[in-house]
Order: structure tokens, then sequence, then C-alpha cells
């Protein structure tokens, strides 16, 4: 994979362009005004990283150019050489980590992009007329979706009303979207897509930083759209769509791959236009409750970057840490490094969960099951040929779908408890209820579960005609009858 | 040197071309159509195409362009995939396939339906043995509307062209792109890596950017 770094040479100081001589960059002056120069690239380039001034660049242009090489600008990140102005060795970095990052993207379609209209004007665009640049949106692989199970947690998740569900699928609006990438950590089973928050890539950019930093270093999620305060020296940063979408095991990943401190920033002075603030903070609220228990300082994830103080935990990466589900690897992995015998953490961010069914009021319709999208609960027969109900914690991500759709929900059938439960981790799947089946006095299929029968018998008890109906024969044969 | 950014007046007219371009490459092939095609591929390429994201698609039909496949061959590809089959056409090309339910007159109505809503564009279905509801003819209305958007900017008369960016919003999505996506994954999933493939991967990659580029474009107006 060769990845071509292009700097804007302006106003360059004589100092950094010569510290740059032997580096991956190449400066270009006037690039940002000049971004043709990008169509002069080596066709063996598969990915690219530009470093520019923000202020300066007409992003329709830049992009116009990137697509002309042949790239996609979806996947070329844009770091401000403003914030790396005078500081050499944090820009070797941040282009180590971009680098990385632009190689790990696994590209993006028609459906990923986004047409907004500059609300600012640089030089150039003031004597022509507007034109569309595109941002990263998200978008649904209609193949993994499970709208077709009733799952609307994308629907109920999106601050902008962007979803809707229609008869077994999810309607987007990308023209309401304002593309904050909480869908994507939302939906636990990897459905949405976001070129600007692909696991991959994230992974690793973080994976590069750990390794190019010189001592200690901090991971700065980074809100890409909202104005931010500079990062603190030894701080990283790595931008998302909103740190609204980071959630605690997001917030804790990073001292997994080798990162000293985490800090998810919210953004500067005005504050979320959005109000997603608090989302981020509650997410590093609960991360930090969870390193305190397993003897941590709390201030390794912070909204607050200071001063790197402390030292690497023992590395222990894991595989995929930002992806779908990725909770119970990273908290087991965490408590692995830490030498804890914590028990469990509670919390209503802990992105787990664990699921209890109340024997006497569960009907073993099975409801939960079908609507659950990670498949954390399961149907299937015992070897005595009784209906089972079963459930493995490391896929639940306390979405509480299976209490909405449960009808007996109101007698406390099902109950989901937001919690990382250590010990209900490594017993790994259980069985949670489990009945006998009524067959058919026909052809011996099961009619329904023993325990449905009974509820139907406490509800119809006072009409035996019709609970005989109901229970006599399976549907086929009460249909050929 | 620097490139100027093309005018809203030039980017309607190479919209035009592109749906004109893309409806022929959706007929029934004549002679001479691969290398008519190539030509306005050409022209079309020198508009400034690498501002949109359906770039990448477009270089793929391009691709496709360049093999040059000759009419007899695409003229048997075209009669496997969109005209004949056991069962009908392996991947229809018309919109009532995708939305309709035949047995209860479905096409028909929606036929009726679409063939209304030209009329209210000013526009009328002639000189073509295509139905309404074929791709071709759907991507030629909307070559109409982007003719006459193109023209209210060139003569200054913008209420006009936000009516017709309006009319364009409407029609794509009540028609093109409600089905052209299932067309052309069915496309893809028949014939892989041929030529119509890349005809309807592009179309598709376009369709799905021309419905976010023209309500972002009602927006910039203050219309949506």
């Amino acid at each position: 994979m060769t990845v071509s770094v292009l700097m804007c040479g302006d106003g360059l100081a004589p100092d950094d362009r010569a510290g740059l001589v032997d580096s991956p960059v190449r400066v270009v002056d006037a690039l940002c005004r000049y971004p043709e120069e990008l169509t002069t690239l080596d066709e063996a380039v598969d990915a690219l990283v530009l470093v520019l001034h923000n202020d300066q660049v007409a992003p329709s242009d830049v992009e116009a150019q990137i697509r002309a090489a042949g790239l996609d600008p979806l996947g070329v990140p844009m770091l401000d050489a403003d914030e790396y102005a005078g500081d050499p060795t944090r820009l070797g970095v941040a282009v180590a980590a971009a680098s990385a990052r632009a190689a790990a993207f696994p590209g993006s379609n028609p459906a990923h992009a986004k047409p907004v209209f500059p609300d600012r004007f640089t030089r150039r665009s003031l004597f022509t007329v507007p034109q569309p640049s595109y941002v990263a949106a998200p978008a649904i692989d209609s193949l993994v979706c499970a709208a077709g199970d009733g799952c609307d947690l994308c629907v109920g998740a999106c601050p902008q009303q962007a979803y809707t569900w229609v008869e077994g699928r999810i309607a987007y609006d990308k023209d309401v979207c304002a593309p904050c990438g909480i869908c994507v950590t939302t939906c636990p089973i990897g459905a949405v897509s976001n070129p600007a928050a692909n696991p991959d890539a994230l992974a690793a950019q973080i994976e590069a930083i750990v390794a190019v930093h010189a001592g200690p270093v901090g991971v700065l999620f980074r809100c890409s759209r909202g104005a931010a305060d500079p990062a603190p020296p030894d701080w990283q940063v790595v931008e998302v769509p909103c740190t609204g979408m980071v959630t605690a095991p997001w917030a804790v990943a990073p001292l997994l791959q080798g990162a000293a401190q985490v800090a998810v920033l919210p953004c500067a002075a005005s504050g979320c236009d959005r109000g997603l603030d608090t989302r981020a903070e509650a997410a590093v609220d609960f991360a930090a409750e969870l390193l305190v228990a397993m003897g941590i300082a709390s201030d390794r994830v912070t909204t607050k970057p200071t001063a790197i103080t402390t030292i690497p935990l023992p590395g222990a990466p894991i595989d995929d840490p930002f992806g779908p589900r990725a909770a119970a690897r990273v908290y087991a992995g965490l408590r692995t490094v830490t030498q804890s015998d914590v028990a469990e953490v509670a919390g209503a961010e802990a992105s787990l969960g664990v699921v209890a069914i109340e024997a006497g009021a569960c009907t073993m319709c099975t409801m939960c099951v079908q609507r659950c999208p990670t498949g954390a609960l399961a149907a299937g027969y015992s070897s005595a040929g009784q209906l089972t109900i079963s459930f493995d914690p490391v896929d639940c991500t306390a979405c509480d779908q299976c209490m909405a759709v449960c009808p007996e929900v109101g007698r406390g059938a099902i109950s989901v408890e937001h919690v990382v439960d250590f010990a209900a981790l490594a017993a790994g799947r259980t069985e949670l209820n489990q009945s006998a089946t009524h067959a058919c006095e026909r052809c011996w299929q099961p009619v329904a579960p023993t325990v449905m029968m009974d509820r139907i018998s406490d509800i119809l008890g006072d009409d035996p005609a019709l609970m005989g109906h109901l229970t006599r024969l399976c549907l086929a044969c009460r249909g050929s009858s | 040197m620097t490139v100027e950014a093309p005018s809203w007046a030039a980017i309607a007219g190479t919209r035009q071309g592109l749906y004109r371009l893309f409806g022929k490459a959706l007929l029934p092939p004549d002679g001479g159509v691969v290398s008519t095609l190539a030509a306005a591929a050409a022209y079309l390429e020198e508009q400034d195409l690498a501002r949109f994201p359906f770039y990448a698609a477009w270089l793929s039909f391009r691709s496709a362009l360049a093999i040059a496949p000759t009419v007899d061959e695409l003229a048997v590809a075209y009669v496997r995939l969109f005209a004949s089959g056991v069962d009908g056409a392996l991947c229809p090309p018309t919109e009532s396939w995708y939305k309709a339910e035949a047995r209860f007159g479905g096409t028909a109505k929606l036929v009726a339906g679409l063939e209304a809503d030209y009329r209210a564009l000013g526009l009328a279905v002639v000189g073509t043995a295509e139905p309404p509801d074929h791709a071709s003819t759907q991507l030629e209305a909307m070559s109409a509307l982007c003719a006459r958007e193109a023209e209210a900017w060139r003569t200054q008369q913008d209420p006009a062209a936000a009516d017709t960016l309006e009319y364009q919003d409407r029609f794509l999505r009540d028609h093109l792109a409600t089905w052209f996506g299932d067309f052309a994954a069915r496309v893809h999933h028949t014939d892989p890596m041929g030529f119509y493939d890349a005809v309807t991967g592009a179309v598709d990659a376009f369709v799905i950017q021309e419905v976010d580029l023209v309500r972002a474009m009602r927006r910039q107006l203050g219309a949506a």
C-alpha cells in the first residue's frame, strides 16, 4: 500500500520546511489555492493524506482533484496545517497516523456522500457560483439490517429523526441527517456504515499513534465539525463525526492499544449545537467508573485532557476494538491487564447487559429471540425435546428490544440489566427458560409450548370449546380439518 | 493553471447530457451505438465530472465502453437480460415490474399514473417503442427537465429554474430512485462485469447522487 502525503507550503517557516526534507511529506507550494497539483500524483499511489490550511481551501475543488487522481475523497484525511505549525514532531505523528487511517479505509459508495454547500467563502469562491462538496454520511446495508425482524434501534437513537421504520425496512432521509455517527455505534450488527467512522480505520490510526509517538501519548477523540481547542502536548487527535457517538467501550479501547490516556472532547466553548455533549460525558463517566472499579485512576479517560502523567497499561491488543459488539472483548481485556477481580459494574452506558426471564411469567413465545438483533437470545430444543431459550451476554448490547416486544413484559416476564457482569461473560451461553411443547393430536407436530397453553387456559378457562379448538390441533391441521 | 468552477447552468447542461447518454445506453442497441456513446462520454468527461461522487462508477462505464463490444454482442446481452426469459425478462428495465402487482391491474395503474406525471411536467412519450415506465424513457424525461433548468439559469429566470428543480426532485423520488437500485442489483447478479452491469452501475450511482444533489440545490435556493 503506497500512501502519499502532500502538504501546502504556504506560510511554512523555513525551519519547518527544512525539517520535512527527509520525511514522507512532500511540500507543494500553494496547494490550498491550486489543488490541480493533485493530478500529478503517481498512479501507483493507493491512498493520500493532505495537510492544508483549512480556511483557504475550497473543498469542492480539492475533492474534484482527488477524484480525478483516482482516489476517494472520503478516504483522504485532511490535517489542518495551522494546528501543527512549528511542531514538526507532532505533525510527523499525525501524518503517520493519518496515513495508517487512509491505508485502512475500506472505500465508500455514492450513498455515503452527502452534498453540502459552503457556509463560508474563500477568496476563490467569491468569484464563482457556490459548488457543493461532499461529506461522509451513513448508509445502510439492507442485506445485514435487521429491520425485517422489527429492529429500529437507529430510529430511536438518531437525534435528527433521519430514520424511520417502514414495513420491515429502514427509510433514511439523508437530507435531514447531520452525520454524527451515533447510528453507527448504536447498530449492534454493523449494518450502518459511515466512512468517517470506520472501525478498522480508527483502530489503525490509534495503533500508528502509539507506535510512532515517542513516550506516553494520549488519544483525543474530537468532533470533526465543531470548533475545537488545540490538543495539549503529547495528545494526538482522532477525529470522529461527533464525540456523541463515542461509547464507553470506545473510550476505553485505546488504553488496550497502548495509549496512556484517552479524552473525549466536548465541543469548544459554545458547546454542541445538537446537544450531544451529554452523551460523550455519560460514556466517559461510565468508563471512569469502570476504571476505578478495576483499581485504575479515573482520569485515564476524561473529557478534559491535561498533561500526560501516567504510563500506558500493559499492552493487550484485541481484535476489532471499535467494531460492533466489541464491548465484551474490550472490558474483558481491560480486566486482564489490570488483573482486577471486579465482579460487575452497572450503568446505563455499559453497552452490555444481562437478560433475565421470569419463568412463571414467560410463555416461551420466543418473540424476544426473533427480535434480538445480535443473536444473544436464541431458541432451540434440548435433547429431551424441551423448547429452550438461552442467552449469551457476550453478544448482548443492552438494547432492550426484547423487552419492547415481549407481550408479557407487564407481568415481569423479561428484564434487562445494563451491567458489565464478568461472571456472566465468562460463563457464556446459559439457558434462561424451558418448556415442554404440546403436540398436535393429529400430526404430532408442536402446537405451542405447554406454558403458553397454560397461559391461554388461564385467560380462556371459561370457554372450554374454544380452548379445545386451539389446543388440540396445530395450525396446519386446524386449517385442513 | 486554475480550473474555473462550472456555473449551475453548465452543471444542469452536463446532467442533461448524462441522463440522455444513459437513456440511450439502455435502449435496444443499434449500429454505431458504442461509438456514439463513446463520443458523447468523451465530451461529458470534459465537463468536470470529477466534481461528483459517482465519478468512480463513471470510470467503470468508460472502461466498459473502451472494450468496444460489437452491436451483435450487445444485442445478445440486451435480449438475454431485458427482453426474454422463461418467466419474462431476467432483469426487466421497467418501474412497474418492481413496484406493481400485475395480476390486479397494477401495471396499467402505475403506467397511467406515470403518464399523468409526464403530462403534468409538460412532457409526452412519443417516438419511442419503449413503455413510459422503461428506464430509458424515465432517464430521457429527466434529461428534458435538466435542459429546461439549464435554459432557465442561462436566461436568469431563477424562479423557473427552482421550479424545474422541484419537478426533478419529485420525479426522482416518486419514480426513478424508487426502483433503479433494485434493477441495477439484479443486473449485477445476472451480468457481473458485463457492459450492462457497468451501465446500470453508473446510472445507479448517478441517480443516488442526483437525489441528494437536487434536494441540496433546492435547499440552497431556499426552496426545500
